[in-house]
């Protein structure tokens, strides 16, 4: 029976990863097998095709130091929060600093931002707690309000919320939703009416009118909207995974 | 992620004074946040060679490489108040550049100029006789259709020829993932051209 490399062995070998005695046997073997010595070919075409082109750097660095004008920074905001996907253009301003910059993964979120998405754009966000916060096209969401974490202006989220050890309160230009601990749709529209949907546990609902506990929906009554809600969380999980969602929603 | 990183491996000639001065990307940051601008330039010269070979592959294309190696810096300059841990810059850069990417591919079609015209030594069928010049074009398919994470360890692997233990602090995982990524993406590589009878 012949032995061959592995592809393992030929990484270590590639990536001098190996000892030298077991470099010696690898050598050896390769000088004597054919069928390796192709593989090991290929895998050298792939390294010299990821090679990088002569580049002028020198003149790149001063293009990018030309560039660098002051900016005034928001450090002393607390954080609350981190953007972890981005599909589109969406940005981020700062209330106190009047910066406007826009959204990327890894970028923090602050308690004097108002995050924007544009069109066919989305945003989802992993608050402190590690809920999260999947943010809709056409959405306008202050995070600057001293009262309420979140002040929903237009657009749509789906929160999946962790359990909250106080009081979690998300406003909206007609409400104020009171959040324990659970999976939630909310929608404004262009004439400022708020639309709940909620997938898991209860939220409050409060309003000009009074306060409405409004729990999950009732599987029997409103099969199409779950059917809805369900897809748009299986949506929203393949963008959490960075997949492009093709549905539009 | 060690906030104490010193990548001295990536320092340009121009920077040994900033090894010499041991400063820490963490220190640099700090700095620049305190009002110090031109300590920016610190992490240019660390990185810009990193982030145009990220940028190069993604695109293949010099000019736009340039230009979004460019932009890449002057958005995390800008954006500096909005890294979580300065200790890992160069993933977060990493971050940034493949949302500007992803961006202006969906609205762009970037115009991609062949290896062969830009100057990188990839050996012809004249050159080595294993493989001819439609199988050489069939492997620079097959590493440039490799998923991303495969493509990405690779890619820095011989961007700068950097170590397991400097790819994982880039890129936030574990070694022992970056271990399995190199592997498994020329294990792919592999398989492809197999099927393809190369092998």
């Amino acid at each position: 029976m012949i032995f061959h490399l592995s592809i393992r062995k030929m990484t270590e070998y590639l990536d001098g990863q190996l000892a030298e005695n077991q470099l010696l046997k690898t050598q050896t073997h390769l000088d004597n097998c054919t069928k390796c010595q192709k593989k090991m070919k290929i895998l050298k075409i792939s390294e010299k095709i990821l090679q990088v082109p002569e580049n002028p750097l020198d003149t790149l660095r001063n293009r990018i130091l030309d560039n660098i004008i002051e900016v005034k920074w928001s450090v002393s905001s607390p954080v609350i929060g981190e953007i972890q996907s981005v599909i589109g253009l969406a940005s981020v301003k700062s209330r106190k600093t009047r910066e406007e910059l826009e959204a990327f993964p890894g970028m923090v979120l602050r308690k004097d931002d108002i995050l924007k998405t544009g069109n066919s754009s989305k945003v989802l966000i992993k608050w402190k707690d590690e809920s999260e916060f999947y943010v809709n096209e056409k959405t306008e969401i202050d995070f600057s309000e001293p009262q309420y974490p979140i002040s929903l202006q237009l657009g749509e989220i789906f929160a999946m919320m962790k359990p909250q050890r106080e009081l979690f309160e998300i406003k909206t230009p007609s409400t104020v939703l009171a959040v324990v601990g659970t999976d939630f749709d909310t929608k404004v529209t262009g004439n400022r009416k708020t639309i709940l949907q909620v997938v898991k546990g209860k939220v409050s609902f409060k309003s000009k009118t009074g306060d409405v506990l409004v729990k999950k929906i009732n599987r029997q009554n409103h099969l199409n909207t779950l059917n809805l809600l369900s897809q748009k969380l299986k949506i929203y999980n393949r963008f959490k995974v960075g997949l492009s969602p093709s549905t539009r929603i | 992620m060690n906030e104490n990183l010193t990548l001295s491996y990536l320092y340009s000639e121009r920077d040994k004074q900033t090894v010499e001065q041991n400063i820490t990307d963490v220190e640099i940051i700090k700095s620049v946040l305190e009002g110090n601008k031109d300590m920016f330039s610190h992490l240019v010269d660390r990185y810009q060679q990193m982030i145009f070979g990220y940028a190069f592959h993604l695109c293949r294309n010099r000019a736009t490489a340039d230009d979004l190696t460019q932009e890449t810096f002057i958005t995390a300059y800008k954006s500096l108040d909005r890294l979580k841990e300065p200790g890992a810059f160069p993933g977060w850069m990493l971050g940034i550049l493949k949302n500007k990417y992803r961006n202006l591919a969906r609205d762009n079609k970037i115009p991609t100029i062949p290896l062969s015209e830009l100057g990188i030594d990839l050996p012809d069928s004249g050159q080595q006789e294993t493989f001819s010049q439609d199988d050489l074009d069939k492997i620079v398919k097959y590493v440039y259709s490799l998923p991303e994470k495969y493509k990405e360890v690779i890619l820095l692997k011989y961007v700068k020829d950097f170590s397991y233990k400097e790819i994982a602090d880039i890129l936030g995982i574990p070694v022992s993932t970056v271990t399995m990524r190199l592997i498994y993406g020329r294990k792919l590589l592999v398989e492809k051209a197999k099927k393809d009878g190369l092998l």
